[in-house]
């Protein structure tokens, strides 16, 4: 559609949008407990962890290594990947029910956007949160495992990007799982209640099993990371997996958002 | 601008289950005018504003919106409607400023210039950058309004919005109003307080169990019937005397005395018929101490017309 044919007061979808996922942005940056959580989740540990291997490294070097290298970058991203997707669910689970929460949703309806934008702009103003904060906890130990690497090998600019895409996508999929869960659920304790225990619990348990591997994101992940070994899935499996777990979550909220009475 | 009507609905119903909120109602809000939706608690009022504005679906229908059939232009309609539904809600933790910056962000390019004028017509640029935690209900109310004229609305929907103002504010809001309506503005003001839609309206639609019982322009609705109020330190007495006065249709004690209604047709102007019936007091011995034509009230015709006029009865 171009400008021409929009209807009086109607703005270009391209701008409307921007402003839309500004606006989103602003909602949750100004949640001063969510960004402090956030941050806690993501770059405190990296800081912490890499001051306790410099510490024992210092400490006896005779028994532990370099606080840097290849192989503390690798635990410590694993680390920033199980825990900061704890943040990553707490941004999902506001972007989603934020709005609903404070009843503003419903002021945002009459406002005559599509419902469908309204949620669309959720994605990219969230992921404007946490994917920084990310960034900033990745740097911290991308900086210590080369500048800490010691006589040892240190990761090289390849390893390091491979890193940033497989943590992009471990996080972007906690969002988006978050944002859909939340939007299709009413209440935020109880979207945080199932989405953590689901997390932390209930697919590692499922995992173990070792029956739904094909169909749950840690193997299809585990494809994707760098120096994980060999793979289980094949790389299209993994494809469809990771695809399947977008795709559902974010569908479900959206079709939640628009027929839901506000 | 299409349409003679800002607001036009046909057959109109929304049904909860079993309980009929809105029922077949046929609404006609001119353009340009102020005009109360007034209706008793629980009559519909809001049920028909949130359908009005896409927040839930009609059960069967028809209504459009500045010429707009809604839900099929709904986008195009509400650009230029702003709203206020039920209490206005916000995000608290943002200041009103930062509140009014994300309802435009929704909204076109512009609004985001209407900022700082919404703020200020509604008195509160000086409080903008605080929390909206901090700020009273009454003040929530006024950026609620400010919120509503980011469209730079055709149309404004306000439902009960002197809810936690102040009497003061009350004033400020009916100025308010009745400005925006000189601009050319149509405000659908839903209330159940007679007082506030007498003085602010230009026209008014009476509903009850979600129906339109009579609509029109507030002298249409108090009717032509001529009534003069009378006061008496007997007015028992004077009740029963003027039961048999030809020009009386009837007699009610009122907490101002004893409001009597002409008999339509009755041949002498009200201030006449008020000479006339003190005139007949006093020669049955009776004191007088107020003999004045009053204007029928809102309030009377509302309690006929709905179904709370057994309970004021």
């Amino acid at each position: 559609m171009s400008t021409a044919t929009l209807a009086p007061g109607q703005p270009a979808p391209q701008q409307q949008g921007r402003r839309l996922v500004a606006a989103e942005f602003l909602k949750l940056r100004r949640r001063r407990a969510l960004v402090m959580a956030t941050l806690l989740l993501t770059v405190a540990p990296m800081i912490v962890s890499y001051i306790v291997l410099a510490v024992l490294h210092a400490s006896n070097p005779g028994k532990y290594g370099p606080a840097g290298g290849v192989d503390n970058l690798g635990g410590s991203l694993r680390l920033l990947s199980q825990i900061g997707v704890v943040a990553a669910v707490l941004i999902g689970v506001t972007a989603g029910g934020g709005d609903l929460t404070a009843g503003v949703f419903r002021e945002l309806v009459v406002t005559g956007r599509p419902r469908f934008a309204l949620f669309a702009a959720r994605i990219p103003g969230g992921l404007a949160l946490l994917l920084p904060a990310v960034a900033v906890g990745f740097s911290v130990a991308a900086t210590a495992s080369v500048a800490l690497a010691g006589p040892g090998p240190a990761p090289g600019g390849g390893l390091l990007l491979e890193y940033v895409a497989w943590l992009a996508l471990v996080m972007s999929l906690g969002f988006v799982l978050a944002l859909g869960v939340s939007s299709l659920l009413d209440s935020r304790a109880t979207s945080i209640g199932i989405l953590l225990t689901w997390q932390l619990a209930v697919a590692p348990l499922l995992l173990q099993t070792g029956k739904l591997d094909p169909i749950l994101l840690g193997d299809a992940l585990k494809r994707f990371e760098p120096g994980a070994g060999s793979p289980s899935l094949s790389l299209t499996t993994a494809i469809v997996v990771i695809g399947g777990w977008t795709i559902a979550p974010l569908a479900a909220g959206a079709w939640r958002t628009h027929t839901r009475d506000a | 601008m299409s349409g003679t009507y800002a607001v036009e609905t046909s057959g109109l119903s929304k049904r909860f289950g079993a309980r009929v909120a809105v029922d077949n109602l046929d609404l006609r809000v001119p353009r340009g005018s102020a005009f109360g939706y007034l209706g008793p608690n629980g009559a519909g009022k809001t049920t028909l504003i949130r359908l009005l504005l896409g927040l839930t679906r009609a059960t069967s229908g028809m209504m459009r919106l500045l010429g707009h059939p809604i839900p099929a232009e709904r986008a195009a309609a509400l650009s230029r409607v702003g709203a206020i539904v039920e209490e206005p809600r916000f995000h608290r933790y943002l200041t009103g400023r930062e509140n009014l910056a994300v309802i435009a962000a929704a909204r076109e390019r512009e609004a985001h210039a209407r900022i700082e004028g919404a703020l200020a017509r509604v008195g509160l640029a000086e409080r903008a950058d605080e929390r909206v935690s901090t700020y009273s209900l009454g003040m929530r109310q006024r950026l609620g309004v400010a919120r509503a004229l980011l469209a730079d609305p055709e149309l404004l929907i306000l439902d009960e919005p002197t809810n936690g103002l102040d009497p003061a504010g009350i004033h400020e809001f009916r100025g308010m109003i009745r400005g925006l309506v000189a601009e050319g503005r149509t405000v659908l003001l839903s209330s159940h307080l007679l007082d506030e839609v007498e003085k602010i309206c230009d026209a008014v639609a009476i509903v009850d169990h979600g129906r339109v019982v009579m609509q029109g322009s507030l002298a249409e609705l108090k009717g032509d019937r001529q009534t003069i109020l009378i006061g008496s330190g007997d007015g028992v007495r004077v009740q029963a005397l003027l039961a048999a006065h030809p020009a009386v249709r009837s007699a009610a004690k009122t907490p101002e005395g004893i409001r009597i209604t002409l008999r339509p047709g009755y041949p002498l102007s009200a201030e006449d018929a008020a000479a006339d019936i003190n005139r007949f007091l006093v020669e049955a011995g009776l004191a007088v101490h107020r003999v004045e034509p009053a204007p029928a009230s809102l309030e009377e015709r509302f309690l006929e017309l709905t179904s709370r006029l057994g309970v004021a009865a």
